[in-house]
């Protein structure tokens, strides 16, 4: 055997190689496995990013059509508008004459406002900060809190 | 040989190898130039090509009544443009885009069969049309030919309700007039964007989540304005002025106690989304704050009061008054060249007299007279929230143009320059036991990030005593009652007030044809909470503000009890 070194101990060698196939084989399987990953991973960001603009197209539509909407309310509400349609609903301004004030004895006295009129102010809410949307969002997809969305009640 | 060969390559081998060495160490160097020398700017172009940048426009702020009724807002609108050339089939497409725009099948085909380049087939048409448009696109499957462009347009809803109030914002969103110009940078907002990874075709490549900076909306302007007073006040204006054939006029409608703006109304008024139409240049400015004119006898309230506050005068002192009398060498007579005899304070402002009136001015001296003026705010602005509100002009002694007449003529509101915004603060500040507030319009300026502004209510300064303000309102009121016909009564309120008929100066003198007729009041007398004042320019039937002015008060004041539930007096009295 030692005389001829260019001959192999065919039971060692045949081991050998297999561990190396082994090893190659498991090699390449975590190779996979990592590329895999990394293309999940890819693709899942890929299509995040494509939802996130669609999500967005669709917010800014929404709010578009919501601006117009409120829009056409108000051109429907102003006030030549409305007092028009009251007037052919044969609704007419009360005058003084026509008012009836009830005085009622030792009725508890409002302190006086400086400013009744336009302190009636309805003030809409602050719009929550961008990381506060988020978690609430997010736990609104959990399942752990009601969404933002409001349904009204049938009367 | 065959050793030798292998230790030594022949010559030409070695030159091979030289040359390979040689490209190699150039393709190096290049790449080492690229890669390492132009590396920054080589990653800048690159990006520059594959940037994706999308300015997403923010929302200008919306201007809303204190009762939230909203004035001016912006929207989307959308121009529908078609290419003729890149459209495959018009008849099917005109067929099906005319439901969609409302316009008739051969005109829309006529569009789409014209020679030019592109063409516009609709302007202005709201989100729900383009959102239409775009799902006909896809139906017909249609890559070019026919799109949608949008811009952010801003809107008047109420058209030319509180008109000169509000200003508005042009096609290339530039503000002019009032609160639009006046608060542009709050109302302005900050752009947004979207930025990622573009295509050749430079639409977004969903190769990674976007970067998006979101739009912040302009803040929200919520005004003091009452919509159900400006528009009684718009509404009796306008028919108060088609009454009077008169040429204009303003009112506004002031709470005395805070120095709020109710209802500025100035006639004639133009609908505010149709500021390109040439006709109506001139209607954008506002009058109540900027038009100067004399006020007349209407200042004979600050005359009285600055009488009585000095102690030249008070309320049972009694006048002889026969007629003219010379000042600075220049007659002074009361209207009609009245000769009342001997009357009192309240005769005196019942009768309007002019003669008494200068009397009270000369009684105090100029000093006084006129720094009392001043203290009542005339010759300065009111610092009101709005573009372009003028000083007025009060003259001083020793500034050149003071004549000793002028502290006759003064006295009755002749020779001075006031604003209608000045005129009632002024009047107010009697009301409000003296003291002077300064008049404001915007209640709360709310941006869409941080915390909102309120506006403080700012008393300016004490400019008479509470008690010659109480002195003087039951003056104004008992002239009022006294006068059996006058048509600023309301009944079952007692009223303070006066009215004024001013002549208007043209060069050199005045004009003898045309006067501005006023009445500026508040009620109720006892508890002032509300002041009118009625202007009415040039007015043909009556040049007299008893006439013309005191019926529009009498009739704003009436809608404003009703509409705001203020009872009557006795009612009042009887719950204290």
């Amino acid at each position: 055997m030692l005389n001829n070194p260019t001959r192999f101990d065919s039971s060692i060698s045949s081991d050998s190689l297999f561990d190396l196939v082994r090893a190659l084989v498991l090699l390449g399987g975590i190779v996979a496995l990592l590329g895999l990953l990394y293309l999940t991973q890819s693709s899942q960001a890929t299509m995040t990013g494509k939802r996130v603009v669609e999500l967005q197209t669709r917010l800014e539509r929404l709010q578009r059509e919501n601006a117009q909407l409120e829009y056409e309310i108000a051109v429907l509400t102003a006030p030549d508008k409305m007092a028009e349609r009251a007037r052919r609903l044969g609704l007419r301004p009360a005058t003084p004459q026509q008012m009836t004030y009830l005085v009622v004895k030792e009725y508890p006295v409002m302190p006086p406002q400086s400013s009744p009129l336009v302190q009636n102010v309805i003030n809409p809410p602050s719009p929550a900060e961008p990381w506060e949307a988020l978690w609430n969002e997010l736990l609104a997809r959990l399942g752990w809190r009601a969404n933002g969305r409001i349904v009204e009640a049938s009367p | 040989m065959l050793d030798g060969a292998l230790v030594r390559a022949p010559a030409r081998l070695r030159a091979a190898l030289g040359v390979v060495w040689l490209v190699g160490l150039f393709l190096a160097a290049r790449l080492f130039w690229w890669q390492i020398v132009e590396m920054d700017t080589l990653t800048t172009r690159a990006g520059e090509q594959l940037k994706y940048h999308s300015p997403i426009p923010a929302r200008r702020g919306d201007i809303v009544t204190a009762d939230g009724t909203l004035l001016a807002t912006d929207v989307f609108l959308y121009n529908v443009i078609a290419t003729p050339k890149d459209l495959p089939d018009p008849e099917q497409v005109a067929r099906k885009l005319a439901p969609i725009l409302g316009q008739p099948y051969d005109a829309l085909l006529a569009k789409l069969r014209a020679r030019e380049a592109n063409v516009v087939l609709a302007q202005d048409v709201p989100q729900t049309v383009s959102n239409a448009v775009q799902d006909l696109k896809k139906e017909l499957k249609l890559s070019g030919g026919l799109g949608v462009e949008g811009a952010l347009r801003r809107v008047y809803p109420a058209n030319a309700f509180a008109a000169q109030v509000i200003g508005f914002v042009n096609l290339m969103r530039e503000p002019a007039f009032g609160i639009e110009y006046k608060f542009d940078a709050e109302l302005r907002g900050t752009e947004g964007a979207v930025t990622g990874i573009s295509n050749a075709l430079r639409d977004i490549v969903p190769s990674d989540v976007p970067t998006t900076k979101p739009a912040i909306d302009g803040a929200r302007i919520t005004l003091t304005l009452h919509s159900g007073i400006q528009r009684i006040a718009e509404a009796e204006l306008a028919s108060a002025v088609r009454a009077a054939r008169a040429t204009g006029g303003t009112i506004i409608v002031m709470e005395v106690k805070t120095g709020a703006i109710l209802a500025m109304a100035s006639y004639p008024a133009a609908d505010l989304n149709a500021f390109r139409d040439p006709a109506n240049k001139d209607k954008y400015g506002n009058p109540a704050i900027s038009a100067q004119y004399e006020p007349g006898s209407v200042f004979k309230i600050i005359t009285t009061a600055c009488a009585l506050e000095a102690g030249t005068v008070n309320a049972n002192s009694v006048f002889d008054d026969w007629g003219p009398i010379i000042i600075g060498g220049r007659e002074i007579k009361n209207h009609d060249n009245l000769k009342p005899g001997r009357v009192t304070l309240t005769d005196v402002l019942r009768m309007s007299l002019n003669v008494e009136a200068a009397k009270m001015s000369v009684g105090l001296g100029a000093g006084r007279f006129y720094e009392c003026v001043r203290q009542f705010g005339f010759g300065a602005a009111t610092r009101i929230e709005l573009a372009g509100e003028a000083a007025g002009k009060v003259k001083s002694v020793g500034d050149g143009e003071w004549r000793e007449v002028d502290l006759a003529t003064n006295a009755f509101g002749q020779g001075i320059a006031v604003t209608p915004l000045q005129m009632i603060t002024a009047v107010s500040a009697v009301a409000n036991q003296g003291k002077l507030m300064r008049p404001y319009i915007v209640q709360e300026v709310r941006p869409a990030k941080g915390q909102a502004r309120v506006t403080p209510i700012q008393p300016v300064r004490a400019v008479i005593r509470p008690e010659t303000a109480q002195t003087l309102t039951k003056i104004l009121a008992d002239a009022i009652i006294a006068e059996s016909n006058n048509k600023a009564v309301v009944p079952g309120y007692r009223i303070a007030g006066k009215t004024g008929t001013a002549q208007i100066p043209i060069v050199g003198m005045l004009d003898p044809e045309w006067t501005i007729a006023s009445f500026v009041g508040y009620l109720p007398a006892d508890d002032p909470r509300y002041a009118i004042l009625v202007k009415i320019d040039k007015p043909q039937t009556s040049e007299w503000g008893s006439q013309v002015a005191s019926p529009v008060f009498a009739s704003v004041a009436k809608q404003l009890v009703s509409l705001v539930g203020l009872p009557p007096d006795s009612v009042r009295a009887a719950s204290r």
